[in-house]
């Protein structure tokens, strides 16, 4: 298939601290993922790959080096208004948390919809018929949208920020460890959900996870990032089987007990 | 796959609050003062600022509560006191809470900034920690005998005074708020900055000051009260339970303790109606 | 099973009527503090002394702002200090008070020695020759002599003193007028035979002090010339009857009587002041038995104590004047008519009463009625007449209520409730009164740049039985700064000047003069009295020798334990 849009990141570095005692939390990396990759970034807490998920969609500047949608710059693509709406529209983003991903005294439909109206200046009740359809698509039944965050399960919260992201039908999705803080039996569901989610919208993905079976399943490509540094990338299949860096290897080893996976294959034990 | 219903049972809705119906009570003491200080001025035995009996006179009789070293009327004055003091403090209250939420986002939202605004959020937090070492009735004492102990000087003197206490809170609230997802969902919907803190940061992070409104109330009450007692409260003979407190102080020392133990009673009522009935209507909004 | 939902930010229940209930408790703090007032007192501690005839405690607002007279501090304490480690060279002697068997006063138309033995008057009425003491020895060892005095009274003309400004008009120039014969004879020479009683009425009194020239000299400094900072530290460069042994700011001061006092050693042989800085607790305390003498009380606490077994007070007339001083160069005050209806819508009678529990006695006239050949006549008495007030303000032809403001100290309590009732019966008498109160530091202020209407203070005339000094007291002429009214009638200054030639000043001549000036000043109506205040300290039972002084304070060279 052939990639529409292309979201490069050139050399990019994090720093974090005060000037004299600064670490970087991503050391030069470059990435370049299209609207048909499905890419994971995988590696321990702290190797950078969630900063680096969210240098992708300008949720943080990069220090050096800079990242560029479709050859222009992301930092000054964001910086005036009528652009940044455009940005958002292509490259959206689901985060981690799921306790604090939703203003709780906003109901679910509200917060699904803002993007919607914010984005597209659709007037509310298209904005809530067009959320109704996305949420209603990802199995969730409508009633439950006019519920507040903290009166629905993590797992159904999950499957609204997903609605969330897909409700602009972006060209990229970055989703940052959108399964780890999940119970087990609900990770398989999500995972299928999103994968088919995107497949159907034709929404290139990067998925940030420290979980390789799962990210195994959802993603064709594989980056392992170590200590801000990309050690090692290929296809799926071929760096699981066959890791090549030593620090790979570590990580293989340690999902040993796990079945390996590949495409198609469900992800419960 | 089709839409079908996730397997993963619900939370139900809350459950119904069983209290619900048995803490209306608590409303009522504060209903009954503030009634007291809307009509209270009305139906005055006594005219509370003029001369209307001999000094010191014990209560009973022509005079509920007796009068005080100056000849007036106790009761009279402590009614009529209700309405000065329940007015200061409730605009105090809500003056320092709006000042304490426009400070506290403020510094809250810039004060982690490179740069100038970031410097301006920083130096403007070591002020209000600066105004909060100092005890609010030496700054208090400080301001009114520069600018005349009026209303208007001693609402505003008393607002900025005690406004610290919520712009703690508030700047609390506001950088847990800030580390939350939801900001970041709400940048990617693309909600711009300014509106991002008005819509999102803001109404996040004053519930803790309003849940903190009573406290206040009570001290600006006290605070009120001790600029009275240490001679720079509103000119005599204005009622005012402060004033009255520290007029009747030295008498009650000499065991004549009318004049000074009505306010002070009115004064502990006031406060702790305000408190319990701010209790129960902070419970009732938090379901 | 799902995961647990987000916390809620629901504290605990429980505590909400809890928090209630702590803040009730706090409001009721207060009442708690009040109650509880009377056992506090920083001077009431546990195993204090009380007078055995050794140990005499007296309980005090403050110690003294300095230890000098002459730095200006002012005040009670100040002139207490000033009684117990001063001595002059005269004094006016005790008697019997007539109107209270309990307590003495002074003649104050007679005089004693003190540190002179005698003095005599020239034939002419201009020179008074003084003989000093032999063998006097200062609180530091030094013998006293001529020179003494010839350096204090240079010191008082040569520093901040308020000396010079109310010695006037007996003495100006002590370096032409104050003259050594030898080691221990001296002479006042003034300028008329009309300024010898008021020599003899100002140097018998505290400002008249004798300082140690020997011990100043020792520490006087190129900055300060005459050790007047050095002695408003240290205290005890004089001959008085009490010598200074311990001060510990803000607490307390210790003196020890001194043997070497002229007059001979004083019965009390220790004093221990004790600060308490609250009114009604120098009260308890003495109520309570922990202090023999408190000072400076309120009239209410003062009159709920007399009658009291156990404690003395005392009723004696004084020169303790609760005053009235009006602006007289802007309005409402700038009109004499409008002035003198004030004087008739002042309730005298309700303030006696209700703010002095009757322990205050009304006044006629600014002299000493006591004075010998005094004239009284057309000098009005004090009455509350609306009426007349009113009729006044129409005959001024300003529309009523006439609006003013009494501005008060907040140190003073009684101006305060003198002023709720002022305020109360104003509005019959056509007037609308707002009061303020002030600091101390801001009420001395407005008096010195006159942005007052109406100011209430209570004040002396140290000097009161000298006419020409508490004639020109208020109204010193050509001084703007210390005449708060501006108040300045030609025909005043003449009549006062009148006084003066005639010679005497207790002269019928005199009088007569001294009679005319009062009308005027009735006329001019700047000032207004409105009560004596009979005396403010009080004493525990068995003790004997209080001596009303027009200075005010107590004279503890003559109090003894008595039976």
């Amino acid at each position: 298939m052939r990639a529409s849009v292309t979201l490069t990141a050139d050399k990019v570095t994090k720093f974090f601290g005060s000037r004299a005692h600064r670490h970087a939390a991503v050391s030069e990396v470059d990435l370049t993922v299209t609207d048909v990759s499905r890419i994971g970034l995988v590696g321990e807490s702290g190797s950078g790959k969630s900063t680096l998920g969210r240098m992708l969609v300008g949720l943080e500047v990069p220090s050096e080096g800079a990242v560029y949608l479709d050859g222009q710059r992301l930092d000054v693509l964001l910086r005036f208004r009528g652009q940044r709406a455009e940005v958002r529209r292509t490259v959206q983003y689901i985060a981690q948390d799921t306790t604090s991903s939703f203003d709780p005294r906003r109901t679910l439909l509200d917060s699904v919809m803002q993007p919607l109206l914010h984005l597209f200046g659709l007037p509310r009740t298209t904005a809530r018929a067009r959320a109704l359809e996305t949420i209603e698509s990802l199995g969730l039944p409508p009633a439950m949208a006019e519920r507040y965050p903290r009166y629905v399960s993590g797992g159904q919260r999950q499957r609204f920020a997903i609605a969330r992201a897909l409700v602009v039908e972006p060209k990229i999705l970055v989703c940052d460890e959108v399964v780890s803080a999940l119970d087990v039996s609900v990770q398989g569901a999500i995972l299928n959900l999103l994968k088919r989610a995107c497949l159907e919208r034709g929404a290139g993905l990067v998925f940030v996870s420290h979980g390789l079976p799962a990210t195994g399943f959802v993603c064709d490509e594989l980056a392992v990032m170590h200590r801000g540094q990309i050690v090692e990338r290929g296809g799926s299949a071929d760096v699981l089987t066959d890791p090549r860096h030593e620090y790979t290897r570590g990580l293989v080893r340690a999902h040993e007990t796990r079945r390996p996976v590949g495409a198609g294959t469900a992800v419960l034990p | 796959m089709s839409a079908s219903t996730v397997t993963v049972p619900a939370v139900g809705a809350p459950a119904r609050d069983r209290t619900d119906r048995t803490g209306w009570w608590k409303v009522v003491p504060f209903v009954v003062i503030a009634l007291v200080a809307v009509v209270g001025p009305f139906l005055l035995p006594y005219d509370p600022t003029r001369v209307v009996a001999s000094a010191s006179v014990p209560p009973g009789g022509d005079h509920w509560f007796g009068t005080d070293s100056a000849g007036l009327d106790v009761f009279s004055r402590v009614v009529a006191a209700t309405r000065l003091n329940l007015l200061i403090a409730g605009l105090v209250t809500v003056l320092a809470t709006l000042i304490g939420a426009l400070v506290g986002i403020l510094i809250g939202m810039n004060e982690s900034r490179r740069g100038p605004l970031g410097l301006a959020a920083r130096g403007l937090s070591r002020l209000v920690d600066l105004a909060d070492a100092v005890p609010a009735i030496v700054l208090g004492l400080v301001v009114i005998s520069f600018f005349g102990a009026t209303a208007p000087t001693i609402v505003v003197c008393l607002a900025v005074i005690l406004s610290p206490i919520q712009i703690r809170l508030i700047r609390t609230e506001v950088l847990r708020v800030r580390a939350e997802a939801y900001l970041d969902a709400a940048r990617i919907a693309g909600v711009g900055e300014a509106r991002l803190t008005f819509r999102h940061v803001m109404p996040n992070s004053v519930s803790a000051a309003w849940e903190n409104t009573s406290v206040v109330f009570a001290v600006s009450i006290i605070v009120t009260a001790a600029l009275g007692f240490v001679g720079v409260g509103m000119p005599p003979p204005t009622p005012e339970w402060g004033a009255m407190l520290s007029r009747g102080a030295p008498d009650a020392v000499a065991g004549r303790w009318w004049s000074a133990t009505f306010p002070a009673a009115a004064l502990a009522l006031a406060v702790g109606a305000f408190a319990l009935a701010a209790s129960e209507v902070l419970r009732r909004r938090r379901r | 099973m799902p995961l647990p939902s987000r916390p809620d930010r629901r504290p605990p229940s429980g505590p909400a009527a809890y928090r209630s209930g702590t803040v009730v408790l706090l409001g009721v703090l207060p009442l708690l503090l009040v109650a509880c007032a009377g056992s506090d007192g920083s001077g009431g501690s546990a195993g204090s002394p009380s007078s055995t005839g050794d140990v005499l405690v007296e309980a005090v607002a403050a110690v003294p702002g300095g230890l000098a007279f002459d730095s200006k501090p002012g005040g009670y304490e100040a002139f207490e200090y000033t009684l117990l480690t001063g001595a002059t060279l005269i004094r006016n002697p005790y008697v019997q008070a007539e109107d209270d068997p309990n307590a003495l006063t002074q003649d104050l138309y007679d005089f004693e020695g003190v540190l002179a033995e005698s003095y005599d008057v020239s034939e002419d009425g201009l020179t008074y020759t003084f003989h000093l003491r032999e063998g006097v020895l200062s609180q530091a060892g030094n013998p006293f002599d001529a020179d003494d005095v010839l350096y204090s009274y240079e010191r008082k003309w040569n520093s901040t003193s308020i000396a010079p400004a109310i010695s006037l008009p007996a003495i100006t120039d002590p370096a032409t007028q104050l003259r050594k014969i030898d080691d221990h004879t001296v002479s006042w020479t003034v300028a008329e035979a009309g300024h010898g009683f008021p020599l003899l009425a100002v140097i018998s009194k505290i400002s008249g002090e004798i300082y140690d020239k020997e011990l100043l000299e020792e520490h006087a400094t190129a900055a300060d010339p005459y050790a007047v900072e050095w002695s408003n530290t240290n205290g005890n460069f004089g001959f008085g009857p009490y010598v200074m042994t311990d001060y510990q700011d803000g607490q307390q001061i210790s003196f020890e009587a001194n043997p070497e006092y002229p007059l001979g050693e004083p019965a009390i042989k220790r004093i221990i002041q004790r600060v308490v800085p609250d009114a009604a607790n120098r009260a308890q305390l003495l109520r309570a038995g922990d202090v023999d003498v408190a000072v400076q009380l309120r009239a209410a606490d003062v009159a709920a104590m007399t009658g009291t077994e156990g404690l003395q007070t005392f009723s004696v007339d004084t020169n303790n004047f609760a005053w009235a001083f009006m602006q007289t160069r802007t309005p409402p005050f700038d009109d004499p008519l409008v002035r003198q209806a004030v004087f008739y819508a002042i309730p005298y009678e309700q303030i006696i009463e209700q703010v002095y529990g009757g322990r205050a006695n009304p006044v006629v006239g600014l002299l000493n009625p006591e004075a010998p050949h005094h004239v009284a006549d057309g000098l009005l008495e004090q009455e509350y007449d609306p009426q007349r007030s009113l009729g006044l303000l129409e005959q001024a032809g300003v529309p009523t209520p006439v609006p003013y403001t009494i501005t008060v100290s907040n140190a003073v309590p009684d101006m305060e409730a003198i002023a709720v009732q002022i305020q109360s019966f104003a509005g019959d008498a056509g007037f609308d009164v707002d009061i303020e109160v002030l600091p101390p530091a801001a009420f001395q202020e407005q008096a010195l740049t006159k942005t007052f209407q109406m100011r209430l203070y209570r004040d002396m005339s140290v000097s009161y039985e000298s006419p020409p000094y508490s004639l020109l007291l208020a109204f010193p002429e050509d001084n703007e700064e210390r005449n708060s009214t501006s108040w300045e009638d030609p025909r005043f200054y003449e009549a006062v000047a009148a006084g003066v030639a005639a010679g005497d000043a207790l002269s019928p001549e005199a009088a007569v003069h001294w009679n005319r000036a009062e009308l005027v000043w009735q006329e001019g109506r700047a000032q207004i009295q409105m009560a004596k205040v009979q005396p403010l300290m009080v004493f525990r039972e068995g003790l004997k020798g209080f001596a009303h002084r027009t200075d005010n304070v107590i004279d503890f060279s003559i109090v003894e334990p008595g039976s």
